[in-house]
């Protein structure tokens, strides 16, 4: 490489996604995230992992995101089921 | 940031800051128990064959990981076991130092995909820094990156979304004669998202699908016969059918595409029929008779159920519940189908994780030979065209089997290894053939090189019996008949008689140019025999057949039919 981060002989100079934020979803809040904290992100996912098992016969919901030019938002209606989230970002 | 360190990708993203916590890679669960296709079992149950959940419910297999890790945060990923597999993350449960996650998938029972996680590195244990290179660590004194543990690597990432109905067409019905009778509940709605990186057998994906949902159906009427002294009579009978398919949203990456389907693969099914007939008079009764079935359906499904096939996925040792929840469905109903999620794409072999292509890292594949250019054709070819010295054009063919297995795709020059669509490799071996022909102003050079191909678990199902995370190879079945045993690798069955039958056979196996079973007709294996322990103390599993080489092959008195192979 002629430029860049080379590490152990390996161009470290591909895509990934950094863990800006990890919580736990709690029912009917919803958590928000100030884009203005973290100016060096630009590209942000929410990555939504189940807490034990879905029960079909509950007719449960997952969580969700959102996003807007100032903040993202992750929303946990009351019949959510438990889940842990992990916001991604570069 | 006012110190610190941070570095950008080549397309301009972040790829490391000192502020945020890398997810790197933590390790592969193991499969713990055998997968499942559970069916309503109780009473007035009508039964449902293989046949019948492959062709009429849908029905996948479930199955349950285990991986072990003191970690709050993980994100599994999987790999499909063949092209176009189906495949759905249903539940993910942490207790400890323990994840277990349960998964659905299509195909075989033995082709389960493999599972990998992956976790923040703040919440990795036992990280080691290596003896030289980075380490970054964030104001809160976190190891947040070093260069003994490599980041993920994100290949594509998109939102995606299932559809809204899972079968919109016509699944017909059943009636008062319907105590073997079964709707078709197969799915006939996907949606396709497309991303920007070609799906390839050594692609691993990152997604939890939100919906699912049921079909179901039911019926149930009362008719008369005539009965009793010259038919004078009239008995009256009624009847009550129900069934339904359980679905879950699954999604699939075909090989050599950049998309991905979203789709529906089904859980749980089950079907029941009950009739009941009063007594012969003239008037009657049945009003106590009717919605029997109903009772049954919304009272006894899961009893009927979870102290059998599902027992295995009780982890003992857990408190959490870690069986899945299996639904049955009274109406058509659809759940989630308005939820996005992300879905996230890397590739195995970045990580080093063995076999992450499906070749077998203990393996010399360019050893491996096959017949190269006689019928079938057999090879991999390299033309080129020069004039002048100067190289104009050159192209890559590869045949198997008299097939052009490269057809429709660019083979670069200088490539050592070619999966194709349907997720067999191809490995090109050393020259076997070379040829110039020249005329007054070019050069024609032609270059055959010998080939091994690899089935990843996947040449047909019905008839492999090598595991889905068991490589499975074939090659060199020409070089032994033509004296050459050392680059071989295959299962044999052979005798002294014809037709070969499990009376007058036994086994005979090369691996990488290694004997590593040989039965002199002891009897202790057969052409029934699908796995044997070799010499070495591996465990060796017979592929698919390959008639073309044998069917039988007659040699000096003995017969012959070839198999790919597969060790673990």
């Amino acid at each position: 490489m002629s430029y860049g981060l080379e590490l152990d002989g390996f161009s470290f100079n591909y895509g990934t996604f950094s863990v800006v934020k990890i919580g736990t979803v709690v029912v009917g809040t919803t958590t928000v995230i100030t884009k203005s904290a973290h100016p060096d992100i630009t590209d942000w996912r929410v990555v939504f992992i189940p807490d034990g098992i879905r029960n079909p016969g509950d007719e449960e919901v997952r969580p969700a995101f959102g996003a807007s030019s100032s903040a993202l938002t992750t929303v946990a209606p009351s019949n959510v089921s438990p889940h842990k989230y992990l916001v991604l970002g570069r | 940031m006012s110190y610190g360190v941070k570095t950008y990708s080549d397309d301009g993203y972040i790829n490391l800051h000192s502020d945020y916590s890398a997810l790197v890679y933590a390790g592969e669960f193991g499969k713990t128990t055998d997968p499942v296709r559970p069916v309503y079992q109780g009473s007035y149950a009508i039964s449902i064959n293989d046949y019948l959940k492959d062709s009429k419910y849908d029905q996948g297999w479930l199955i349950q990981y285990q991986f072990l890790m003191e970690t709050s945060y993980l994100v599994p990923f999987y790999r499909p076991t063949f092209n176009g597999q189906e495949v759905g993350i249903i539940d993910v449960v942490n207790e400890g130092s323990k994840w277990i996650v349960n998964v659905l998938f299509s195909g075989a029972a033995s082709k389960f995909p493999r599972l990998f996680g992956f976790v923040p590195l703040t919440e990795k244990p036992g990280v080691t820094l290596a003896g030289n290179g980075v380490a970054v660590y964030d104001a809160n004194e976190q190891l947040v990156f070093t260069g003994s543990e490599r980041p993920l690597r994100i290949d594509d990432v998109l939102t995606v979304q299932h559809p809204t109905a899972i079968k919109t067409g016509g699944r017909g019905t059943c009636g008062r004669n319907g105590s073997a009778c079964h709707i078709n509940y197969t799915p006939d709605q996907s949606t396709t998202h497309t991303g920007v990186t070609t799906n390839t057998n050594s692609k691993i994906y990152h997604v939890v699908p939100s919906a699912y949902g049921g079909l179901a159906f039911s019926a149930e009427g009362t008719y008369n016969s005539s009965c009793g002294f010259l038919g004078l009579g009239t008995r009256k009978y009624a009847w009550g059918y129900r069934s339904w398919s359980s679905f879950r949203g699954t999604l699939t990456h075909p090989y050599g595409a950049v998309t991905h389907t979203t789709g529906w693969l089904g859980d749980f099914s089950g079907a029941m029929y009950q009739q009941v007939r009063g007594s012969c008079g003239v008037g009657g009764f049945l009003g106590a008779l009717l919605g029997i079935v109903v009772a049954v359906f919304t009272g006894g499904v899961g009893l009927a159920l979870l102290g059998g096939a599902l027992a295995g996925f009780a982890v003992g040792s857990m408190v959490s519940a870690t069986s899945p929840a299996l639904k049955a469905y009274e109406n058509d109903e659809n759940f989630e189908k308005n939820s996005a999620y992300e879905l996230l794409i890397t590739d195995a072999q970045y990580y080093g994780i063995p076999s992450a292509n499906g070749l077998d890292d203990g393996a010399d594949y360019t050893a491996q030979v096959y017949e190269y250019s006689t019928s079938p054709l057999t090879f991999w070819e390299i033309q080129a065209v020069e004039i002048a010295d100067s190289t104009v054009e050159s192209s890559t063919t590869i045949y198997w089997n008299g097939v052009e297995v490269s057809a429709g795709t660019t083979v670069g020059e200088f490539v050592s290894s070619f999966t194709a669509a349907n997720g067999d490799t191809y490995v090109k071996g050393d020259l076997e053939y070379h040829n110039t022909v020249a005329d007054a102003d070019s050069e024609t050079i032609t270059d055959r090189f010998r080939v091994a191909r690899i089935g990843v678990g996947e040449e047909p199902a019905a008839t492999s019996d090598v595991p889905a995370n068991v490589t499975e190879v074939y090659a060199g079945v020409a070089a032994w008949k033509a004296g050459d045993f050392s680059p071989s690798t295959w299962w044999a069955v052979y005798g002294q008689t014809v037709p070969l039958s499990p009376s007058n056979t036994t086994v005979f196996i090369w691996y990488n140019g290694q004997l590593v079973y040989f039965d002199w007709l002891s009897g202790s294996s057969s052409i029934d025999t699908t796995s044997v322990t070799g010499s070495d103390g591996r465990t060796y599993y017979r592929g698919d057949g390959h008639p073309e080489d044998g069917n039988p092959y007659g040699n000096y008195g003995y017969y012959y039919l070839f198999y790919g192979v597969g060790r673990s």
